[in-house]
């Protein structure tokens, strides 16, 4: 019997034709779970609200039990993100507002017609499945065109796909190491150089690294682990209301996503306008130089090496407050993305896991006695 | 309905396809199986819910989950292309052309372009535009997939399958090629259970996990036996002999899936759910939500309009129990004793098992559907804990190859046979004595009746009236021959570390860091670990025996240290510590001791050095307990890592006294410590 064979949809923009092809709609377009409907699992939630608002901070990653919502609340909050601007047709999706940043294609045409078609779109969020091979995330030679028109083409890969979004790996720590490779350079520089096949391209690919996983089917290698700003850890939840909760949401959408979606729209949109009101302030908000030596001399205390700890902390807790609407970062800001920021970064014991989170917090208390700060304020008003 | 539905479409369709379903209608009849009703009932509950997503089934070498896998996948290709649309299939409309019910056969060798699909270069070439061949996971879209030994499949292969059952779509990323198909199939697996785990992210993604291990009367399987004969024979007939029991599961089929989408899981019968879950100790929450799908499909298969007690029990059955990581509280008081009186009890409730089973339905021993029948049972709103006791208590199929457990606990096989489960491992002979859980030879019981056709078939002759058909072969529950396995299973480490003295922080930190490296090698061997330790008067196990690093490292470094040495109370806890184990089928265990000797404390004394209230000197109870170990299949090993100038011999004595190993390792770092006992092993695993 024949295998049954079909055409592929390309990944690139750019307006060819070279043979008529019925593109076959890919997989049905599924209304994702709200993110705003995710019941529980606070700190994931705030990490990568976070590194929505504030790209800077590095990413997260996500490790805990199996079946928690991890993946949901990654695919979730891509659909929470309003969309962006961008170059019309250029494969990277480069931002018109910044000239340094753009492709080499958008600045041949910016030099030569000095402004850029636009339009606008999703957020992207792309999903690195773990069979993909190297030459599909870097990008590779365009065989279809190598083959009809005999020129050396680039056809962009997932990293170019990624560009201006995020990055997605579920069960990161079973990533083959060439490809984390790959990501490690890419992440480090903002670029991705491919030098393959003939083929010589260099282009923008900033995304926000996040990553997933259950630490019971392999560990991380340091490096990676060392590319996410945040680390956050999920486990069961084991409250029973929460639990039940889960369970009743989850079917209602199953049974009907548009209602399941209307009855959530009005907090889905309030928690929208949130992000979309942090963004654009959080580069406002001001963070004291007293604060900031408090939050190094936690660093030190912990033994962070390097100053990606106090980077982070600061970084984190600016969009924390951004979020929060408030002008300037306070202790308890601070206090509320230390854990996360620091958890992956202590000098490990060959004997400790990094759960390491009860040193951080014993850290803390002792740089930010708990009498000096008000109460806990919730992710959102 | 007709004998074999497929037929009344394949009128109109190619020859090819006619072929087809001919060969599909002729495997052997999912109603014809007998026994394994854990097994069809998860398959049914799947066949009514798909986003049940899948079955894995555990089946042990020569099982009959492979038959039963296949038969269903037959049974629901029939179902699913001759009856149209009764499925909500948007992604069917489109890739499943004409009434095609795919039914892929994951082989075991599949690569990943096969799996996943990849470019073809064939056409490609041709055509100059790229094409590509979809992959086994997108053609079995709409469809089932089904694996057979599963756990032996490659583990990046196993994870494709996971994730596109997860997502319902392949995700292809590969050789320049970039694409999104849909792959929504039901998934049904069988592994073998002990030959290797299936990876815990398969498991997370398939709604039902159930034992297929056939729990079998003689007559029952003598009746297996002979089905499977009379279809070898003759398929034809033997498929029509069992028509209207295939029908009637078909009926039933429709019904529940017609009923299903109008059950509505209650509040309360979430809560219930969601309350079972965290008392069994359940990671994730995602099985809570398969828990109530297969509550409710459950319903729907007993023609019940709302979810009841039953259907709860039966999803505790299918669902919860076999990702348990603990059992509710009052179980676990019961096996602390583990005292011999304790087994004597559970032999008794064993031995009323097949009483139970021996009734035999021939042909109808699945009772699909009396719609009504079950409205009145069962919906009494019972109290969770009591659903959880009784789900554990029936006769069903729950296996303890779950993760590490707290307790020896599992559901039913494991808590009732303290003899090592039959079941698994290497088929290596045969017996004519049936021991639990015992699996048929065939071969054996082929043989074992042949030499008695002759006679039989001339007795019988005189007897049979001449419509009725002869059987080809006559096989008497005396000619039955069960499999014997010889089970590659793991050692079961204990470190007993003396928590007493000065130098007992250091004992600890080398016990736990060979603790780990053991560990790590733990998954090859099936190994687990435990760790005991001792000082005062009381020994007290910190961690129970387990596989995983994650819990393992979890043990506190600093513990209390100082006082007394109760070397005695250390092994006694040690040997009930193995005793539970030998419960979840770890036959052999190291007993790792790390003291410096000084044992001062008897097992019955407060005050060092007293020896016990009953007058035995503490050497001689050491002895005692010595020849306890021997007995229990403890091999001990006392480790002795004091500096040679502080060494005084102590430890040395010790290990002679319990007829020990005794290991002189000073100043040892964990590494050493490691390397010293997986070479002190070595022996242990070539004697298993």
């Amino acid at each position: 019997m024949r295998k049954k064979s079909e055409q592929v949809r390309k990944p690139t923009t750019s307006a060819r034709a070279l043979t008529p092809r019925k593109r076959k709609s890919p997989a049905p377009e599924r209304r994702v779970y709200p993110f705003a409907a995710i019941v529980g699992q606070e700190e994931m939630k705030l990490a990568l609200m976070l590194c929505a608002i504030d790209p800077h901070i590095g990413g997260v990653i996500v490790m805990g039990h199996r079946g928690t919502g991890k993946s949901t609340a990654v695919r979730a909050l891509a659909d929470l993100l309003p969309p962006i601007t961008k170059v019309k047709g250029c494969s990277y999706g480069c931002d018109p507002e910044r000239a340094s940043e753009l492709c080499n294609d958008c600045r041949d045409k910016l030099s030569r017609s000095r402004r850029l078609p636009v339009e606008r779109g999703a957020v992207p969020v792309v999903d690195l499945p773990l069979g993909a091979t190297e030459d599909r995330v870097c990008g590779t030679l365009d065989i279809e065109r190598a083959l009809v028109e005999g020129v050396k083409a680039f056809e962009p890969g997932l990293l170019a796909a990624a560009n201006r979004g995020f990055l997605y790996i579920d069960e990161v720590n079973l990533l083959d190491d060439h490809l984390v490779d790959v990501l490690l350079d890419a992440a480090a520089s903002g670029r991705n150089v491919v030098e393959r096949e003939g083929i010589s391209v260099s282009h923008p690919a900033r995304f926000v690294l996040v990553g997933s996983g259950n630490p019971e089917e392999g560990e991380l290698r340091p490096q990676l682990l060392d590319r996410f700003g945040l680390y956050t850890q999920i486990t069961t939840i084991n409250d029973l209301d929460q639990r039940v909760e889960i369970v009743e949401r989850r079917e209602r959408f199953e049974r009907d996503a548009e209602s399941f979606f209307n009855d959530i729209r009005a907090e889905h949109e309030s928690l929208r306008q949130h992000l979309v009101r942090a963004s654009k302030t959080y580069s406002e908000v001001q963070i004291d130089r007293g604060l900031l030596r408090r939050v190094a001399e936690l660093c030190v205390a912990l033994q962070v090496d390097g100053h990606r700890g106090e980077l982070t902390i600061s970084r984190a807790a600016r969009a924390l407050a951004a979020l929060e609407a408030r002008p300037r970062v306070t202790v308890d800001d601070v206090k509320r993305v230390a854990i996360m920021s620091l958890r992956h970064r202590l000098r490990k014991d060959p004997l400790e896991r990094i759960e390491s989170g009860l040193r951080i917090e014993q850290a803390i208390e002792a740089v930010f006695p708990s009498t000096e700060s008000g109460g806990r304020h919730s992710a959102i008003g | 309905m007709s004998i074999t539905p497929a037929f009344d479409k394949a009128s109109s369709l190619s020859p090819l396809n006619r072929y087809e379903s001919e060969r599909r209608s002729l495997s052997y009849p999912f109603a014809a199986i007998v026994g394994m009703k854990a097994a069809k009932r998860a398959l049914m509950l799947l066949a009514v819910d798909r986003d049940l997503r899948g079955v894995l089934i555990t089946s042990g070498a020569g099982s009959d989950a492979r038959t039963l896998a296949r038969s269903f996948a037959a049974m629901l290709a029939q179902q699913d292309s001759s009856s149209s649309g009764f499925e909500d299939d948007s992604s069917r409309a489109e890739n499943v052309t004409e009434a095609a019910f795919p039914l892929i056969d994951l082989p075991l060798n599949v690569t990943a372009d096969r799996l996943l699909g990849g470019i073809d270069l064939e056409r490609t070439i041709a055509t100059g535009a790229k094409h590509h061949a979809r992959g086994l996971l997108a053609e079995a879209n709409g469809g089932l997939l089904f694996a057979a030994d599963i756990d032996l499949l490659d583990a990046s292969m196993t994870g494709h399958v996971a994730a596109a059952i997860d997502a319902a779509l392949v995700r292809l990323e590969r050789e320049g090629m970039s694409a999104t198909h849909p792959a929504r199939f039901r998934f049904v697996g069988t592994f073998g259970g002990e030959e290797g785990d299936v990876s815990p992210r398969l498991k997370d993604r398939v709604g039902i996990i159930v034992e297929g291990a056939p729990e079998n009367s003689p007559e029952e399987m003598a009746e297996a036996v002979g089905r499977a004969l009379r279809f070898e024979q003759d398929p034809r007939a033997f498929v029509g002999e069992f028509a209207v029991e295939t029908a009637a599961l078909k009926h039933a089929l429709r019904e529940a899936r017609g009923r299903v989408g109008r059950i509505n899981p209650t509040s309360g019968d979430v809560r219930r759910i969601a309350e079972a879950a965290i008392s069994l100790g359940v990671e994730g929450n995602r099985v809570d939500l398969f828990a109530v799908k297969a509550a409710r499909a459950n319903a729907a298969l007993e023609g019940r309009d709302a979810i009841a007690d039953d259907d709860i029990i039966a999803a505790i059955q299918l669902v919860l129990l076999p990702r348990a990581t603990r059992v509710p509280a009052p179980e676990d008081r019961n096996e602390e004793a583990g005292e011999p009186s304790s087994f004597a009890n559970e032999d008794a409730t064993r031995d009323d098992e097949p009483a139970r089973n021996d009734e035999i339905e021939p042909n109808n021993n699945l009772q699909p559907d009396r719609p009504g029948a079950g409205d009145a049972i069962g919906r009494a709103n019972k109290p969770v804990e009591e659903l959880v006791i009784e789900a554990m208590d029936s006769p069903a199929p729950v296996d303890a190859f779950a993760p590490p457990r707290g307790k020896a606990t599992s559901g039913d096989s494991g808590r009732r046979s303290h003899v090592i489960d039959r079941a698994r491992g290497r088929y290596a002979g045969s017996e004519s004595r049936r021991r639990n859980n015992a699996r048929l030879a065939l071969d054996a019981t082929l043989r074992a009746a042949a030499p008695h056709q002759i006679a039989r078939r001339e007795k019988q002759n005189a007897l049979r009236p001449p419509c009725v058909k002869d059987k080809p072969v006559r096989i008497t529950s005396g000619d039955l021959r069960f499999k014997k396995f010889k089970r590659r299973s793991g050692i079961l480490f204990i470190f007993a570390v003396d928590a007493s003295g000065s130098m007992a922080v250091n004992r600890m930190a080398q016990a736990k860091g060979a603790l780990t490296r053991l560990l790590q090698q733990a998954y090859l061997h099936r190994d687990k670990v435990a760790m005991i330790t001792f000082r005062r008067s009381t020994a007290e196990t910190i961690l129970a025996p387990t596989r995983s690093v994650e819990l393992a490292k979890r043990i506190v470094d600093a513990l209390p240290t100082g006082g007394a040495t109760p070397v005695a109370a250390a092994l006694v806890e040690a040997i009930s510590l193995s005793r539970l184990a030998r419960l979840q089928g770890v036959t052999q265990a190291m007993l790792l001791l790390f003291t410096d000797g000084r044992a001062n404390v008897g097992l019955h004394s407060q005050r060092p050095a007293e020896g016990s209230s009953s007058g035995e000197s503490i050497p001689e109870e050491l002895n005692r307990i010595g020849a306890a170990l021997a007995t229990e299949r403890i091999t001990p090993v006392v480790i002795d890592t004091r500096p040679r100038f502080v060494s005084t011999g102590e430890a040395r004595a010790l290990a002679e006294l319990i007829r020990a190993r005794y290991l002189y390792l000073p100043r040892a770092d964990s590494t050493a410590i490691y390397e010293a006992v997986a070479s002190a092993s070595e022996g242990m695993r070539r004697q298993g």
